[in-house]
C-alpha cells in the first residue's frame, strides 16, 4: 500500500468476498499519496505527504444493508471488516430504496494517470513552490499558495462478479498574491493531471500583476453590469448546475430542472442554444475515471446541447423507478467555447467589469438556482475595450441560467480549478450582459 | 432496531415557545412534534407574502444568529488570519492588529459582549486541552463592543502580549497539520431581564427570523448575506403574517453597532456546526455559538425570488 497494481488489488478484494456469508457482498478500495506545500506572507507554512488506504464493505441480507470500513489488511482485519458488515446489516432496518448490486461491467481504459506526477519528489514540489515565491518578491509583493499532489488507485469488487480498477494523479496549484499595504490582491489557479504542464512562475506572473495593478480600487455603484468572467469565476458558479443535474431533485421540486406541476424540464429549451455541456471521462485534457462509485460506466454523455437540457443523472433506485438508464453524474464537466481569448473579449466590450474570482458562493434558492457570493482579487472596470481602472468588490446575486441567457460571447476554452470544490474543468471565459452586483464590499 | 429517531427522548422542560407561538427547544428536543410543524410551516411559507426589500429591523433567534455569529465575530478574530496565513483560501481579516491596539475599535454597540469559551458545557468545541496540551478556558474577545482580544495558539500568544495561549490549536486527523481554529465563541445574554415579545414589543418595521439558510461572507468579512428558514413580518409591535424570499445583507461591523438589544439569559441558547472549514487541505472543526434572541435596527433586506422561465 496505498498503490497496488490490478492485480494485486483483485487478489485483494477476492480473499475478502471470500469471507461473506450475505446474500450480496460489494468491496471498494482505494490508496492515495497525497503531498503538499502550503506558504503564506513569502515563506513555507506547513508541508507533508500522507499515504492512506481504505477498505470498505458492503454486505446485505434481503434489503437490510451494512457498511464497515478498515485500514488494516491482514487476514484477521480483512474478515473482521466483514463480519462487521454483516453484523450492521442484521441490526439495520430495510432500506425501501435498496437495489441489487451490479453485475459484470466493460469499462474503457482510462487516461487518468501520468507517472511524471506520480514521480513528483520533493524536490520539485519545493522547486515548484521557490519559483511562485520568486516571482512574488521581485514584484515587491507577499505571495500565499498551496502545491498538492495526488496519485492513488480505485478498485471494487462484488460478488455478482463486478470488477473495476483504476489509477489517477493530479496536481493542483493556486496562489493570492497581495501588495504589502494590502490595498491590491490578485490570484490564479491551475490543475492537471500531468505536473510537467504546471507553470507556477507564469500563474504567479499573473497573480502579481493582479496585484499591482488593483491596488488604487475605485467604488462603483452596484447593479446590472456586462462582465467578463475569467474561467475560475465561470467555474464556481456553472459547478452548482453541474452538482444538480440529479432528476430524482428535479422530479420531487428541489431543482431548478422541475417543472411546475410535477415532472422534470428535461428536453426544454432552458438557456442561450450557444450553451453545450458535457462530460467525456476520454477527453486528453480533462481524462476522469471510466466507472462510477457504483460500478456503472462514465461515457460521454450530453448535459446541455444548444440550449435543451438533454439528460439528466439517476441514481440506481430512481432510474428503476422511473423505467429509465441509470446515467451517472458528470465526474468531470466540459463547457464548448469560441476562438477568442480573454484579451479579444475585454477589446470588444464598450463598458464592463472583468472577474479574477468569485468567492463563498451559496445557493440562496434551489429553485431558480440563484446564487449568492463576491467578486475576490482582481476586480476592473472596462471601458472602450480597454481595462481602466480597479474597482472594488462586489456581492452578487445571480442564477447561472438566467446568466447562460444573458450570453454575449464564449471565449477559448481552459482548464480550471473550483476554489470551492478542488474540482477540474474545462471552460472558456464567458461574457454576459445583466450580471446582478446586489452590494459593494470593502474587502480586499 | 427500529429507524434510530425512537431513541431520542425529548424533555417537554425544554420546550419554549418562541414569538408567533413557534415551538423552540433548549437541549433536548421533541423530533416528531418538530417534524410535523416543519411541514405545517413549509405549507405557510408556500403562501406567505413575498418580502417588499428595504431596511427593517430584526429579530433573529439563537437557531439563526449562531451562523451569524460565526461568519461575522468567529472567523474575523481568528489571529491567523489577522496575520496572512489563510491569505490563499479562507482570506485574512478587517479586524487587523491596529485596531487591538487602539483598544476602542468599536466593533459593537456598548451591550455586544463576546467570549471565546473552549470548555462550555454541551456545546459542540468543549475539550479540556487543545493539540498542543495547552489548559482551556474563557476569555474576552469583543467587552462593550470593543475589540479586545483574538484566538490563538502557543506560536502567537507572545504577539498580544499574553503569557500563555488561549488553547485554540486543533487538528481534525492524525495525517492533519494542528493550527488555529476557532473555539465557540458566544454573545452574552442581556443583563436587563427582557424576553423575545419585550423584543419584538418595540418594532415597527420588521422581521422576526428563526433557523439558518443561504449564508456567504467576503474573505475580510466585512460584508455578509444570510437567509433564514422562518421570516415572521413585525408591524408596531406585533407579528403578522409569514414572508418569504427573504435576505439580509450588512457590514459586519455596522451590524453589530445596529445590536439595541438582547434578550436575557433564560432565553439563551447554542447552535453550531460540525464541520466549519480552514486550511489547505481543508480541514473540519465542530464549534458552537451561543446567544439570546437579539434585535438589530435598520437592516438591508433583499427579496431572493426570481424567475428562470
Amino acid at each position: 500500500m496505498p498503490i497496488l497494481t490490478k492485480d494485486e488489488a483483485q487478489a485483494l478484494l477476492k480473499k475478502v468476498l471470500s469471507y461473506s456469508k450475505a446474500d450480496e457482498c460489494e468491496v471498494n478500495l482505494s490508496g492515495t499519496d497525497s503531498a503538499n506545500i502550503r506558504y503564506a506572507r513569502n515563506s513555507v507554512s506547513t508541508s507533508g505527504k500522507v499515504s492512506q488506504s481504505q477498505l470498505v464493505v458492503s454486505s446485505a441480507y434481503g434489503k437490510k444493508s451494512g457498511v464497515a470500513t478498515i485500514n488494516e489488511f491482514d487476514d484477521a482485519s480483512l474478515e473482521k471488516v466483514v463480519r462487521r458488515s454483516e453484523e450492521l446489516a442484521q441490526l439495520a432496518p430495510e432500506n425501501p430504496e435498496y437495489v441489487s448490486f451490479l453485475g459484470p461491467q466493460k469499462y474503457a481504459e482510462s487516461k487518468t494517470y501520468v507517472k511524471a506526477t506520480a514521480d513528483i519528489t520533493p524536490r520539485l514540489r519545493s522547486d515548484l513552490v521557490a519559483q511562485s515565491l520568486e516571482v512574488a518578491k521581485a514584484g515587491k509583493a507577499i505571495a500565499a499558495g498551496f502545491l498538492e499532489d495526488n496519485s492513488g488507485f480505485t478498485a471494487m469488487m462484488n460478488s455478482k462478479g463486478l470488477f473495476a480498477y483504476n489509477t489517477a494523479t493530479n496536481t493542483n496549484f493556486s496562489v493570492t498574491v497581495r501588495t504589502e499595504d494590502g490595498r491590491g490582491s490578485g490570484y490564479a489557479t491551475r490543475g492537471y493531471n500531468d505536473v510537467t504542464k504546471l507553470d507556477t512562475k507564469k500563474a504567479t506572473q499573473i497573480a502579481t500583476e493582479k496585484a499591482l495593478k488593483s491596488a488604487e480600487a475605485k467604488a462603483i455603484e452596484p447593479g446590472k453590469y456586462t462582465v467578463i468572467l475569467e474561467p475560475a469565476a465561470v467555474a464556481v458558479l456553472l459547478e452548482n448546475v453541474f452538482f444538480r443535474l440529479d432528476a430524482r431533485q428535479a422530479d420531487e421540486g428541489r431543482s431548478f430542472l422541475s417543472k411546475a406541476g410535477g415532472g422534470t424540464r428535461q428536453g426544454e429549451k432552458l438557456v442561450d442554444e450557444r450553451v453545450n455541456i458535457y462530460s467525456d471521462p476520454l477527453n486528453p485534457d480533462l481524462p476522469t475515471s471510466t466507472w462510477n462509485g457504483d460500478g456503472r460506466p462514465q461515457e460521454k454523455v450530453s448535459w446541455i446541447e444548444k440550449g435543451v437540457i438533454k439528460n439528466l443523472s439517476y441514481s440506481r433506485y430512481w432510474a428503476e423507478k422511473k423505467g429509465v438508464k441509470a446515467v451517472p453524474g458528470p465526474d468531470g464537466a466540459i463547457m464548448e467555447g469560441g476562438t477568442k481569448s480573454l484579451e479579444e473579449l475585454i477589446a470588444g466590450t464598450k463598458k464592463g467589469v472583468l472577474v479574477t474570482r468569485l468567492w463563498y458562493i451559496r445557493d440562496v434558492d434551489p429553485q431558480s438556482l440563484l446564487l449568492t457570493g463576491l467578486t475576490r482579487d482582481g476586480t476592473f472596470y472596462i471601458e472602450n475595450g480597454k481595462i481602466q481602472y480597479p474597482i472594488k468588490n462586489f456581492r452578487f446575486n445571480e442564477s447561472p441560467i438566467i446568466m447562460l441567457n444573458n450570453l454575449e460571447e464564449l471565449g477559448k476554452v481552459e482548464r480550471t480549478v473550483s476554489v470551492e470544490s478542488n474540482q477540474n474543468y474545462l471552460l472558456p471565459p464567458l461574457k454576459v450582459r445583466d450580471f446582478t452586483f446586489s452590494s459593494l464590499s470593502d474587502a480586499v | 432496531m427500529g429507524m434510530g429517531y425512537e431513541y431520542i427522548n425529548h424533555r417537554p422542560q425544554n420546550k419554549i415557545v418562541g414569538g408567533g407561538g413557534v415551538n423552540l427547544y433548549k437541549g433536548r428536543y421533541d423530533m416528531l412534534e418538530d417534524a410535523k410543524a416543519g411541514g405545517a410551516q413549509a405549507g405557510e411559507k408556500l403562501k406567505a407574502k413575498t418580502v417588499e426589500p428595504g431596511k427593517y429591523d430584526l429579530i433573529l433567534d439563537p437557531s439563526h444568529l449562531w451562523l451569524t455569529i460565526h461568519e461575522s465575530v468567529g472567523h474575523p478574530t481568528e489571529l491567523d488570519r489577522v496575520l496572512g496565513y489563510e491569505a490563499n483560501f479562507a482570506g485574512t481579516s478587517f479586524l487587523t492588529l491596529d485596531k487591538w491596539e487602539s483598544k476602542k475599535f468599536k466593533f459593537g454597540s456598548d451591550i455586544v459582549n463576546f467570549v471565546g469559551d473552549k470548555t462550555q458545557v454541551g456545546s459542540l468545541g468543549a475539550v479540556g486541552y487543545d493539540d498542543e496540551g495547552v489548559g482551556c478556558g474563557q476569555w474576552d474577545i469583543i467587552k462593550n463592543g470593543v475589540l479586545v482580544n483574538y484566538q490563538t495558539i502557543r506560536d502567537q500568544a507572545h504577539i498580544l502580549g499574553l503569557k500563555a495561549s488561549q488553547g485554540c490549536c486543533y487538528a481534525d486527523n492524525w495525517s492533519s497539520v494542528q493550527f488555529q481554529r476557532m473555539p465557540n465563541v458566544s454573545l452574552q445574554p442581556g443583563k436587563e431581564k427582557k424576553s423575545v415579545d419585550d423584543l419584538i414589543k418595540g418594532v415597527e418595521k420588521g422581521i422576526y427570523i428563526i433557523g439558518d439558510g443561504s449564508f456567504s461572507i467576503d474573505q475580510q468579512r466585512y460584508n455578509f448575506q444570510f437567509g433564514g428558514q422562518l421570516f415572521y413580518e413585525i408591524k408596531n409591535g406585533k407579528i403578522v403574517g409569514m414572508l418569504r424570499d427573504v435576505a439580509y445583507q450588512a457590514n459586519s461591523q455596522e451590524f453589530w453597532n445596529s445590536c439595541v438589544g438582547i434578550a436575557d439569559a433564560s432565553d439563551y441558547r447554542l447552535g453550531g456546526a460540525f464541520g466549519d472549514g480552514k486550511g489547505q487541505p481543508p480541514q473540519s472543526n465542530s464549534v458552537s455559538h451561543g446567544s439570546s434572541t437579539a434585535r438589530f435596527n435598520g437592516v438591508n433586506v433583499i427579496n431572493t425570488a426570481r424567475n428562470i422561465g
